[in-house]
């Protein structure tokens, strides 16, 4: 569903190497766990994932669409939420809502059942007619994220998407997730919180100064070292 | 001073000047160098036109002071101008930046006194306010010294005055200011705030607007008296005005009395202001930081309006632009200001307006009435730098608009249909009183409205691909956008070359008759919008895949 084949990225004139031919193969069904240190390439990555950013090199293919030549076609599979949640604070919670539902082509029906379930299940209703400027960080978070999966799309790319989020809200999304990927489509997320990818991912992937320096599952990853946990081999490996 | 207030201080400095990020970008970003050369280079032009008007008007000031021997007239008008212009928009600046600062959640909780952290803000205010003062006295100091042989002193002496005429006006105005902000809460009204001083300054233009009117209209004695009543008024007003051109202009005792009373006074309203902040500035900051009680739309039912992706795209544009109020005051301060001069102008002077109306007689005034039209029309709707800033006010949440499955030329047509409703706002505001006032037949005016219509697609097509070739996404501030967005310059000089095109044309063509000028001018502009759309689509299908 999310295929990287050979991405690299560079800034300052090619003095610094964000991503460096990075391959990546995320299927069907899967729960990709995106991770590294801070300034590793893991947002550099998702941007280019969701067109934000235009790889120097390499394709991107988004379930089944080359995210550069078949731009609006990629993009209605994504549902993305950014690592900071900045979105329009001068309309209304509703209105972004409706706004994102509009040019998704979502029809009327089908999204006001949709947001009025994730309304519910993010606590949001009570706000939803308020400026998006009078909202907590974690209200924010989670208007973003109820837009980024108001158009039910294949693909959840989520950039540190629990971070802000209250408990309940964290363990819906997880659940929401889960039920996601039965479905056979994908969730690729980045996150700090390793205990977090250790129980919900079925991969993981650890990316290191631009460089995808390890891919697997939670055993791939152990390598036949039965008590070591997520955190030992991220230390290990980003030395 | 200890030590923490003079890192305060200079963080202020370099923070305000955005010193920091300036070198940055000359250091590491290529573009932006060139970018930041060609700014210059536009505010100087900019700058040095103002002040040769300035210059000009001064020294018609300065003869007509000689001729009634009192040629300190424009060194009085000099320090009441300046003063005056620091205490109104003082009191907008300072309560900006003394309640609006986005960084007081980390300057409160730090080990300073309330003094200093208002001290640091109004050092930075004050560093601004000298950009401002040095053009508007220097000149008029100039010119009295140079022409009346002074002596040394003089000039030693207007140090003093230029480093201390902003320093009353502004602590006034952050008197003013704190003592508001401490009884009334205003810091959740910003938006209210910002509306009001936004219509103060659209009122400051047209008052000055008809007084400068009002100033044309006499002779030249009554208008030389009428100066110095003004000035007088003023000076009875505001009295530091006239303690500071005696303080200049003689060299004797009384001068050097009232010198010591100008800075006396200036500091005895500093430390007044030192003082003050010590008791009040932090109440009144404290209770602005306060979270406003939620509206809480507990059990309102979902409400869900399905749209074509192309007019939710308007809808955004539009939200976003009228619900932000510096961008609203912006954008449609010329429809606003424009009528209402034309307004003021016909209806106050009833002689000019029986003599124009006598004009109009007259073979081919017609045509020249039509003409005038079209370009006063062309100027109101099309200098509101709302297509040249379309893409840079966008700011972070730009990525939103490269995330959604529209095409960017969709994207960019919601942009110019937005830019082209308030355009049009304009267009026929403008044309329409025009119009009525001038009693215009309704083809002639149809000819205004459409001409000046293709001139506006025209300016906020070349608007758009002068913001989409290098938008400033990077402000933390929305005024930004607008106010430091070297792309308006830019906007607002392609208006200026295509009305200069438009003026050549019309006077290539004045021999072949009415008909074929405005004819000239619809082909000419209907050519230029198709050629400019054609590389606007272009140019946007690269720019929203690029960086």
């Amino acid at each position: 569903m999310i295929y990287m084949d050979h991405i690299s990225k560079c800034y300052n004139k090619g003095e610094i190497k964000a991503v460096d031919d990075l391959c990546l193969n995320v299927r069907p069904g899967e729960i990709f766990g995106f991770l590294g240190p801070n300034g590793a390439g893991k947002t550099t990555t998702i941007k280019m994932m969701v067109g934000l950013l235009k790889p120097d090199s390499g394709n991107i293919i988004i379930n089944g669409y080359d995210n550069q030549n078949e731009a609006i076609d990629a993009k209605r599979s994504i549902g993305y939420v950014p690592d900071n949640p900045e979105v329009y604070d001068r309309l209304r919670g509703i209105e972004y809502l409706n706004f994102l539902a509009d040019v998704y082509e979502v029809a009327e029906d089908i999204r006001k059942d949709r947001i009025e379930f994730l309304l519910h299940k993010f606590g949001l209703s009570d706000y939803i007619y308020d400026p998006i400027n009078t909202y907590s960080h974690g209200m924010k978070q989670k208007i973003v994220l109820i837009g980024a999966l108001i158009h039910e799309p294949a693909v959840w790319v989520l950039d540190e998407p629990m971070v802000g989020l209250d408990p309940k809200s964290s363990h819906f999304l997880k659940e929401y997730m889960r039920e996601h990927c039965n479905r056979g489509n994908t969730v690729f997320f980045s996150t700090h919180v390793l205990e977090i990818a250790e129980r919900l991912c079925d991969r993981i992937g650890i990316i290191d100064r631009g460089k995808l320096i390890a891919v697997g599952t939670m055993a791939d990853l152990r390598d036949g070292e039965q008590i070591e946990s997520l955190e030992n081999i991220f230390l290990e490996l980003t030395k | 001073m200890r030590k923490p207030l003079k890192s305060l201080i200079r963080v202020s400095l370099k923070n305000n000047f955005s010193i920091v990020s300036l070198r940055y970008k000359l250091k590491h970003q290529d573009n932006r160098r060139g970018e930041l050369i060609a700014s210059l280079i536009a505010i100087a032009i900019a700058f040095a036109s103002l002040i040769f008007m300035y210059i000009f008007i001064l020294v018609g000031m300065y003869r007509q002071g000689v001729a009634t021997e009192q040629p300190e007239l424009i060194v009085a008008f000099g320090f009441t101008t300046t003063q005056f212009f620091t205490l109104f928009f003082g009191i907008i600046y300072i309560m900006s930046v003394f309640y609006f600062s986005k960084d007081f959640s980390i300057l409160i909780p730090m080990p300073l006194t309330p003094s200093e952290v208002m001290l640091s803000k109004f050092i930075a205010v004050l560093a601004n306010e000298y950009l401002v003062v040095l053009p508007m006295l220097l000149p008029p100091i100039l010119i009295y010294g140079i022409n009346r042989d002074v002596s040394l002193f003089y000039w030693v002496k207007s140090l003093a005055f230029i480093a201390f005429a902003p320093i009353i006006p502004l602590t006034m105005a952050a008197i003013l200011v704190m003592v508001i902000m401490r009884f009334i809460n205003l810091s959740r009204h910003k938006d209210t705030l910002t509306i009001i001083g936004g219509l103060l300054s659209i009122l400051f233009v047209v008052v000055m607007s008809i007084y400068s009117q009002d100033m044309t209209g006499m002779d030249e004695e009554l208008f030389l008296e009428t100066q110095i009543n003004f000035i007088e008024e003023i000076g009875k007003k505001f009295p530091p005005s006239i303690w500071a051109t005696i303080g200049l202009v003689n060299d004797k005792m009384q001068g050097i009395l009232n010198l010591l009373l100008f800075i006396g006074v200036s500091i005895l309203f500093f430390m007044g202001l030192i003082f003050l902040s010590e008791r009040v500035f932090y109440e009144g900051l404290l209770a602005g930081m306060e979270a406003g009680k939620k509206r809480h739309t507990a059990n309102m039912r979902i409400k869900v309006k399905r749209r074509s992706p192309l007019s939710a795209l308007v809808l955004r544009e539009w939200r976003l632009f009228i619900r932000n109020p510096g961008y609203a005051i912006n954008g449609l301060a010329g429809i606003i200001i424009m009528p209402l001069i034309i307004i003021i102008s016909f209806s106050a002077n009833g002689k000019d307006m029986e003599e124009l109306i006598s004009l109009m007689q007259l073979p081919g005034a017609d045509m020249a009435i039509t003409i005038v039209g079209i370009f006063l029309s062309i100027f109101t709707s099309t200098t509101n730098m709302i297509s040249c800033t379309a893409i840079s006010r966008e700011g972070k949440d730009v990525w939103i608009s490269k995330l959604i499955p529209v095409s960017p030329k969709k994207q960019v047509l919601s942009k110019l249909f937005h830019a082209m409703i308030v355009s049009t706002m304009g267009i026929v505001s403008i044309g329409i009183i025009y119009a009525i006032f001038l009693k215009l037949s309704l083809g002639r005016t149809l000819i205004i409205l459409s001409i000046s219509f293709l001139a506006s697609l025209f300016m906020n097509i070349i608007g758009l691909i002068v913001d989409i070739m290098n938008p400033k996404l990077d402000w933390t501030n929305p005024q930004e956008a607008y106010k430091s967005n070297i792309n308006g310059l830019f906007g607002l000089l392609s208006v200026f070359i295509v009305m200069g095109i438009l003026g050549a044309l019309t006077y290539i063509l004045m021999a072949m008759g009415e008909f074929v000028i405005y004819s000239g001018m619809s082909v000419l502009l209907i050519v230029l919008s198709i050629l400019s759309l054609k590389y606007l689509f272009k140019r946007v299908e690269i720019s929203y895949i690029d960086d």
